[in-house]
């Protein structure tokens, strides 16, 4: 049948089963909202306040229902938009298509209106981007490009169509059909050495990263952890990959770890990293990181393995496979348990009790959003994530202004779950349009502002190692976060004592309404432990040396 | 000492562009480029040479290798 190239469009998403697409309009795309507005399927467009909100409500909506997230902007200032939102995705491994509209093909090359090469610009934060060169191409170029964005290690994948091909008409025969993809093919070699030398250790840790959750491999982790008794740790985006709740698991490690699991790695004979790339945030100083301890690394991308540390055991693959191999090839091989010693002693703060109290109120079903900073690191240490596809943060690219597009999508993909979102002040303030969105929807979000009316991360740099100068980091511009609220026409409350937390949690726990929640802190509270710059795991500064040092 | 790498590719300069943007970042330093049609096959030989510094070779030739244009990597 014949079809124009923006009708084509609307056909490939939906042989791609998409029903959910967020984006903005504009000039470029005029005729693929046009074609959006006859489509006869059933593909509910959500339309935000700004381009990065809809790549970050899609790469939300990808991270928690494990699908493609899709985003349609226009081109020029709609595509530069959602730039940071695709290094976002890329620096996690989300998978997303982003279709931009480009100007006609005769306006290429001429500085012409909203007219920027968004494929250049994106080369190296994306895993392919291409601009279609004809309408008979797209069908080809976009079935591809969700075949691109789930394979293998999953990505953020850019389609730039220019004006006239969408409203160029072409014979369409929907004969291109998803692809399946065939399994990396595993060195067996590479991992009976590895179980070797894991066989002869006395004291194995696993160290799970993001990777487990997104090959869905958290089940056999668990069988595997539990079946052999290796404690466990886990990365940030490592958070839930397998239960913190169980006896096994030692907790986050890195920079903002706990006591317990940074001392329980840095004590292990060999490391198995399962999904996980060693970042400079995990690590630290790379030279005192484990340095008695082999490393098995298992991933699917053979980039990341010895990427940012050296590997003795590399082993490229998918990591549920590899894990069911090691489990069966382990037989009845088990580990005698380690003493979990008890923490140091840890000055209890507001935003702890706060998250505790959250955390009774909304339980472990609940999907839990953060932005970036002091918030997100008390959210992964203090908030005890059992499940996968849980903890929606910004990891990689460390993307303040994440949170609330992501949580949309969060919602909008998972409508029966409850979705929190814990944000800072700062980050907060960098993408709070997008209330708008919520507004206009109805998503019955829960934001909760950890308010200490500063860049607090930041903040808490300069004074452990700018001497407490504070530049730039007060914040002496006072927003009122509940009059804002209100400005959208959703419930604002602040609160200043768990007691009043308590109290508003019981009005809105139940209720289908978005509201925002302005929990009041104060400045000086920091996040501990924490590893300073040139340090090694072991060197932990904790909020109970901070108090030794400070009397 | 300097090494290279010859790759199969889409004949699309994007796929140079991605490729040695991807290098670039993972500082190698590139002494020589070369892109040229092939002129049997639809497709292109690209040719970088890299200078012994940086990440290694190996790295180079994945890197290369996971870009979804790029049909063979081998060095030359």
């Amino acid at each position: 049948m014949k079809l124009s190239g923006a009708q084509i469009v609307i056909e490939c998403l939906n042989a791609q089963e998409v029903e959910t697409i967020f984006g903005f309009p504009g000039g470029a795309v005029i005729p693929l909202y046009d074609a959006l507005y006859d489509a006869k399927y059933p593909i509910k467009h959500y339309r935000t306040c700004h381009e990065q909100g809809a790549v970050h409500a899609a790469d939300g909506y990808a991270r928690t229902t494990g699908k493609v997230g899709v985003c349609i902007v226009t081109s020029g200032p709609g595509a530069t938009n959602t730039i940071t939102g695709i290094a976002t995705a890329y620096m996690d491994s989300m998978p997303l298509v982003i279709i931009t509209g480009q100007v006609g093909r005769p306006l290429i090359g001429k500085d012409s209106f909203q007219e920027v090469d968004i494929t250049a610009m994106t080369l190296t934060i994306t895993k392919h981007c291409e601009m279609v060169k004809s309408a008979s191409q797209i069908e080809s170029t976009l079935m591809r490009a969700f075949d691109i964005a789930r394979s293998g290690r999953p990505g953020p994948v850019l389609i730039d169509i220019p004006k006239d091909i969408m409203t160029q008409v072409v014979e369409y025969r929907g004969e291109v059909k998803r692809q399946k993809h065939m399994p990396l093919e595993l060195d067996q070699d590479a991992i009976n050495i590895a179980i070797d030398a894991l066989k002869n250790s006395k004291n194995p840790v696993i160290l799970a990263g993001g990777g487990v959750g997104i090959a869905g491999a958290s089940e056999v982790l668990i069988k595997f952890a539990v079946h052999c008794n290796i404690p466990v740790v886990n990365t940030l985006m490592g958070s839930g990959a397998f239960p913190q709740s169980h006896r096994l698991s030692y907790g986050l490690i890195g920079m903002h770890g706990s006591v317990e699991a940074n001392n329980c790695i840095s004590n292990s004979d060999i490391i198995l990293a399962i999904g996980a790339r060693f970042s400079d945030r995990v690590i630290s100083a790379s030279e005192k990181f484990c340095s008695g301890a082999k490393i098995i690394q298992v991933d699917i991308d053979i980039n990341e393995v010895g990427k940012n540390k050296e590997i003795m055991y590399p082993i490229v693959g998918d990591v549920g496979e590899v894990l069911t191999i090691f489990s069966e090839k382990l037989g009845d091989r088990r580990w005698p348990s380690r003493s979990k010693k008890e923490e140091e002693k840890e000055a209890d703060h507001k935003a702890k009790q706060m998250l505790s109290v959250i955390r009774q109120a909304f339980g472990e079903d609940a999907i839990v959003v953060t932005e970036v900073g002091q918030h997100q690191m008390w959210t992964a240490q203090y908030y005890g994530f059992d499940k996968t596809r849980k903890f929606i943060t910004s990891g990689g690219l460390g993307t303040m202004g994440f949170g609330l597009g992501a949580a949309i999508g969060s919602q909008i993909g998972n409508p029966d779950q409850t979705v929190v979102h814990i944000a800072g002040d700062g980050s907060f303030k960098m993408n709070s349009n997008e209330l708008g969105t919520v507004s206009k929807y109805n998503i019955p979000l829960k934001t909760f502002v950890f308010n200490n009316n500063a860049l607090g991360m930041v903040r808490q740099w300069q004074r452990l190692f700018c001497n407490a100068r504070f530049s730039e980091t007060d914040g002496d511009d006072s927003v009122d976060f509940v009059k804002l609220a209100e400005a959208y026409g959703i419930d604002g409350y602040r609160v200043t004592t768990q007691e009043e937390l308590e109290a508003v949690l019981k009005i809105i726990k139940n209720n289908k309404r978005p509201v925002v929640v302005d929990c009041i802190l104060d400045h000086d509270e920091n996040v501990y432990p924490i590893i300073p710059p040139g340090k090694g795991l072991t060197e932990m500064v904790t909020a109970f040396d901070m108090t030794n040092y400070e009397v | 000492m300097e090494r290279t790498l010859r790759a199969y590719i889409e004949n699309e300069p994007e796929v140079m562009m991605r490729v040695t943007a991807l290098l670039k970042r993972k500082g190698y330093i590139m002494r020589k480029i070369l892109m040229e049609a092939d002129e049997t096959k639809p497709g292109a030989w690209l040719n970088i040479t890299l200078a012994d510094e940086g990440p290694t070779f190996t790295v180079a030739m994945n890197t290369a290798r996971k870009v979804v244009d790029v049909h063979t990597v081998e060095e030359i």
